[in-house]
């Protein structure tokens, strides 16, 4: 399938979603459920999925992140999951903020922040790609490159902080027609099908690595490796510019 | 029709995803063309709560006019996300008789452009960020015209 229809297949799913979220919202409105309300949080769910099969900065720094580290799978699945968690409330604690302090001027300021917060991921993710190059140049050999907490959280951290405008358009839709808890328990429904799409980024990844550190030329591996660098790097000069 | 799809997919973006849907109309005469941007209801909502400021459901002068001040004329930077062409030169877009107004609790968008159709005219409604996707609904034209579409962009070759 070429790549226009692919995106074009997957904003066709992302509108149908979203009609449909507005349309269960209005259910709700008439009619108090558990199955409506468990339609809202399903929907969500599938919104997130879809939402991060598109283009977008986090599954490719993720990706090149496990290029360089080529971490077990349970790591690429945490590291993917945190990622989408920070991403979810990052856009929670924005938009709550909002709420409650900006309400005449909540879309432009949350616009702003946005766009903000791109440029500092942009600059995390130079100085992450920096400290990594100088990881690999110091490791004698790569089973030194360790994958540990700190460091998933630092890569979660750098990609997630930017606040994921479709969860804030979900809460903030919910809180306005005073659904305050099926906003937040929505988002973090969303921030699952993320983290689900984002995953599958990691993991391929993390296979790749694998693979080329069972061929028999070391070089390669150092080429995947120092590849991972350069492509965080670029993301990172990317979104700061 | 080749040209446009080639045009089409050299301006996907590759690291952004749509948060706004717009439903676009199309009315092609002698001399304008109207532009009719319906959003989605979910940032319509949104959008509402922020500038529908005495809260009646309705857009009025001044609503309307901080409306367009924050989310239609910023667009100037990106030629109002058009193309227009004509004998393959890009035209001057200057929006007129621009408007904002709220039907079935969706914002809409209405707006013109010049149109002087001697020579075969190109347009097309796109964002190069992706951060808005436009489906063309309708199109009504006095000319023979040609579309080419996906639920992100579209392209209208029109021949007088």
């Amino acid at each position: 399938m070429p790549y226009h229809e692919y995106l074009g297949a997957i904003v066709a799913w992302q509108k149908t979603i979203n009609e449909g979220i507005v349309h269960a919202f209005e259910t709700l409105e008439n009619q108090q459920s558990i199955e409506v309300y468990a339609s809202i949080v399903l929907s969500a769910f599938v919104y997130g999925l879809v939402h991060a099969l598109g283009p977008g900065h986090g599954k490719a720094a993720i990706a090149s992140y496990f290029l360089i580290h080529g971490a077990k799978t349970r790591d690429a699945l945490k590291a993917a999951f945190l990622t989408s968690l920070v991403h979810t409330f990052s856009a929670l604690s924005v938009t709550w903020v909002l709420y409650l302090f900006f309400r005449q001027t909540i879309m432009r300021h949350f616009e702003l922040i946005n766009a903000n917060m791109y440029k500092l991921s942009g600059v995390l993710l130079i100085v992450l790609a920096s400290l990594l190059w100088f990881e690999i140049r110091k490791a004698h050999s790569e089973n030194a490159l360790k994958t540990g907490s700190s460091s998933l959280l630092k890569i979660a951290f750098s990609v997630g902080i930017v606040p994921c405008p479709g969860v804030m358009s979900i809460v903030l839709f919910a809180m306005i027609l005073g659904y305050y808890s099926l906003g937040v328990v929505s988002a973090i429904s969303m921030s699952l099908g993320m983290g689900l799409t984002i995953s599958l980024a990691a993991l391929v990844s993390t296979r790749l690595k694998h693979a080329v550190a069972r061929s028999r030329y070391e070089s390669a591996l150092h080429g995947v490796s120092y590849a991972g660098v350069g492509l965080l790097l670029s993301l990172g000069i990317v979104l700061l510019l | 029709m080749r040209r446009l799809c080639l045009w089409i997919g050299l301006h996907v973006t590759l690291w952004a995803h749509p948060h706004f849907f717009i439903d676009t109309d199309i009315a092609i005469d002698k001399t304008r063309i109207v532009h009719r941007w319906t959003f989605d209801a979910l940032n319509s909502k949104l959008l509402l709560f922020e500038f529908d400021t005495d809260k009646n459901g309705v857009l009025n002068q001044e609503e309307a006019s901080q409306f367009l001040k924050a989310h239609f004329y910023p667009l100037q930077a990106n030629r109002y996300n058009l193309v227009l062409q004509s004998d393959e030169k890009d035209q001057p877009i200057e929006p007129i008789d621009v408007n904002a107004t709220v039907e079935k609790k969706r914002i809409v968008v209405t707006f013109s452009t010049p149109n002087v159709l001697d020579k075969a005219l190109m347009l097309c409604t796109i964002d190069a960020t992706l951060y808005v996707a436009y489906a063309l609904q309708t199109v009504q034209s006095l000319y023979r015209y040609d579309v080419q579409k996906s639920d992100v962009d579209f392209c209208l070759g029109v021949t007088p």
